[in-house]
């Protein structure tokens, strides 16, 4: 309960420093932007040829062939209290979140979450297509893995396990180059293995692990750093992060996660 | 209206909106599975009589499943348990454990005429499946056999079959389930032992855990021993609860709140009641019922927070002696999890004499002349070091493991005298299908 007014909190103040962080004190009336009447017109523009000083990786935007883009940055999961109990796990992941374009539409998508004594890796493609005027989607879909070793204390235990995903995102690009990104997933179980010892415990099956959603901003924060931030709840059977737990309820569980990247 | 008005409607409408999904999103600890209702009364048919102990007796063994094996797997393993309520009232029930899912039945039998019928529910424990089912045993279906005066002979495979329906949350019965008796349930001594004295709070079950309703109702779920969480009042009377604080997740709203060592065993009692409307219970209450009210075998009175282990000791030798006195082979052992409550132990002057259970290293389980080695799952299947303490005497028990691939693996490993776990179901059910 407190962690997810916390969430709340943390939110709020993002996205109120998202709003704000455009300002600058005694700034000057901005030139028209000469590509403003082709959003408008909801006319495709090239890929990233309209404002390169707003970089992007999760809205829904044409990226040109061959270039590339990325944030690093970190994600904060809160532990389910159906799993945990009293007892709260508050681990930040590394977030390193990549976009390369491939075609005019198509690009590139890969993730890494890293915790060192546990680790995410997705890689996927997304396929991008104006809606209207300032709106953008995409369809995506992705495979990846998970890996993690607990070996110390009252630990001898290990894991790794494939998964699947396919999402769908809707994005809006402000007249301020503030991007927000709306995207639903679907998780998909592909294998899961862990270890206790010598013992392994194999599931092979595929299964709906759960879904997702997720509210991302993307600007210039204070005119000058871009980031991405956002919120993801997540309703899933399956998290990775808490794979060394055996959580055995065949129900899907709310995992809250804020993040936060810095564009390289 | 200028640019910053609208921008502070944004922001506002914003703020509303997350506020209404954080609210949405906050923790709710579910209500426990309404288990189906007024099932004894399908049994109290004209002319309907309780079964003899040794027709009970025979019911036990594995059952081949035919109709429903998609449902409840390739077999099924049965077995009888009793509660006792009131000190009197005893009520027998025959559950039955399938692997999918941590499902158990739970059934109580007539003998009408010639035949015999079973009717009661089932339940998944992972998650909320629940439903009802009625078996029959007919004359020409082994109810002949099973309702002789010299019952029984060793049964052979197909000599009693179930026939039988299942119907899913309160609907009517209507999808077959036939169980034919394949062999007797494994007789190797073995201890499923339920976590928090039956179950968890999280596993939804109708009663909290931790409770004395939830130690009559372990049997059911497959239990022959059950561990329990002890800590201590302000005025210092040994009670049962699991976490360091009063919370939702365990209790109903009671305006207290912190740890329960801050309050007086009165003012809990008055003031606080757990998830399902029970009270937190005394040791010596908790004790009673196991000894009186079930048939198990085994405490683990796990030490969570003690101040006063003299105290405890003294609940620990009455409560022995309850058990010797009315006939009942009940271990009751001390649980030692961290050096404090060892330190606390070794204290008294009878230690090496007391049965205590021992969650350390084996030297120190060694040390103190414990009962039982119980090293945590996560390390592996101790086949090795379980060889050498068995030689040492003692037993061993792995917690607190619920994996369903790990059960069977750990139980076939053979190294075992028993598990803690929070599905009783699941490891009954792989302890009763091995074949010796």
């Amino acid at each position: 309960m407190i962690h997810a007014r916390l969430l709340i909190i943390i939110l709020l103040l993002l996205t109120t420093a998202s709003a704000w962080g455009q300002q600058r004190p005694g700034r000057t009336k901005r030139a028209p932007n000469p590509y403003r009447r082709a959003y408008q017109q909801g006319r495709f523009v090239a890929p990233d040829s309209t404002s390169p000083q707003v970089p992007f990786v999760h809205f829904p935007y044409p990226l040109a062939r061959g270039i590339n883009r990325a944030t690093l940055g970190v994600t904060f999961t809160t532990s389910p209290r159906d799993i945990t109990e009293q007892t709260q796990i508050d681990v930040p992941a590394g977030d390193l979140v990549i976009l390369r374009g491939l075609t005019k539409n198509l690009a590139l998508t890969g993730e890494m979450k890293f915790q060192f004594l546990q680790n995410n890796a997705m890689a996927g493609l997304r396929r991008t297509f104006p809606i209207k005027g300032r709106f953008y989607g995409s369809a995506g879909a992705g495979l990846g893995g998970w890996f993690g070793m607990l070996r110390l204390a009252d630990f001898n235990t290990s894991g790794f396990g494939f998964m699947g995903a396919a999402d769908v995102a809707v994005g809006f690009r402000s007249s301020r180059d503030l991007l927000v990104t709306f995207r639903l997933q679907k998780d998909l179980g592909l294998l899961n293995r862990t270890a206790v010892g010598q013992t392994v415990s194999d599931d092979g099956r595929i299964v709906s692990n759960g879904y997702g959603a997720t509210v991302t901003l993307e600007q210039a924060f204070f005119g000058r750093r871009h980031a991405a931030i956002g919120f993801r709840a997540l309703y899933t059977n399956f998290n990775w992060q808490f794979w060394s737990l055996y959580d055995t309820f065949d129900r899907n569980i709310f995992y809250p996660e804020v993040f936060m990247g810095f564009f390289l | 209206m200028n640019v910053s008005f609208f921008r502070s409607l944004t922001l506002f409408l914003l703020a509303g909106f997350v506020a209404y999904l954080g609210g949405g999103c906050r923790t709710k600890f579910d209500t426990a599975v309404v288990i189906p209702q007024n099932l004894k009364a399908g049994l109290d048919l004209p002319g309907a009589k309780l079964l003899f102990a040794q027709t009970r007796k025979a019911c036990e063994g594995v059952y081949a499943v035919s109709d429903g094996s998609d449902v409840f797997g390739a077999e099924i393993a049965a077995k009888w348990s009793y509660t006792v309520k009131n000190k009197v009232d005893t009520t027998y029930h025959f559950s039955l454990f399938c692997e999918p899912q941590a499902t158990y039945f739970v059934l109580e039998g007539r003998q009408v005429a010639d035949s015999i019928i079973f009717l009661g529910y089932w339940r998944r424990l992972v998650n909320a499946d629940v439903g009802t089912a009625r078996f029959v045993v007919r004359r020409n279906g082994g109810a002949r056999v099973l309702l002789a005066p010299d019952c029984c002979q060793a049964l052979k495979p197909g000599d009693v079959v179930f026939k039988g329906m299942y119907g899913n949350g309160e609907e009517n019965q209507k999808y077959p389930l036939t169980l034919s008796f394949n062999r007797p349930l494994n007789p190797k001594p073995f201890q499923i032992i339920a976590h928090r004295s039956g179950g968890r709070t999280s596993d939804l079950l109708p009663a909290s855990e931790n409770s004395v309703e939830i130690i009559r109702l372990a049997p059911e779920l497959g239990a022959t021993g059950v561990e329990f969480d002890i800590r201590q009042t302000k005025d210092g009377v040994p009670i049962l609860y699991h976490d360091d604080q009063l919370n939702l997740r365990l209790t109903q709203k009671s305006g207290l709140i912190g740890p329960v060592e801050n309050y007086t065993y009165k003012q809990l009692t008055s003031l606080v009641r757990l998830v399902n409307g029970e009270q937190i219970p005394t040791l010596e209450e908790a004790l009673t019922a196991v000894i009186d009210d079930t048939p198990l075998q085994t405490v683990w009175m796990d030490s969570k927070l003690i101040r006063d282990m003299p105290l405890i000791r003294e609940i620990h030798k009455k409560y022995i002696a309850k058990a010797a006195a009315q006939g009942r082979k009940v271990n009751i052992y001390i649980g030692l999890p961290t050096e404090t409550t060892l330190n606390q132990f070794e204290a008294l002057d009878d230690h090496l004499s007391a049965p205590s259970l021992c969650e350390l290293d084996t030297s120190i389980a060694r040390r103190i002349n414990a009962k039982v080695w119980a090293p945590r799952f996560t390390l592996g299947n101790p086949v090795e070091s379980a060889k050498v303490m068995q030689a040492a005497g003692l037993k061993v028990f792995v917690w607190t493991l619920d994996v369903p691939d790990f059960v069977r693996q750990f139980i076939d490993g053979g190294a075992l005298d028993g598990i803690l776990t929070n599905y009783s179901a699941i490891v009954a059910y792989y302890h009763y299908v091995q074949k010796p």
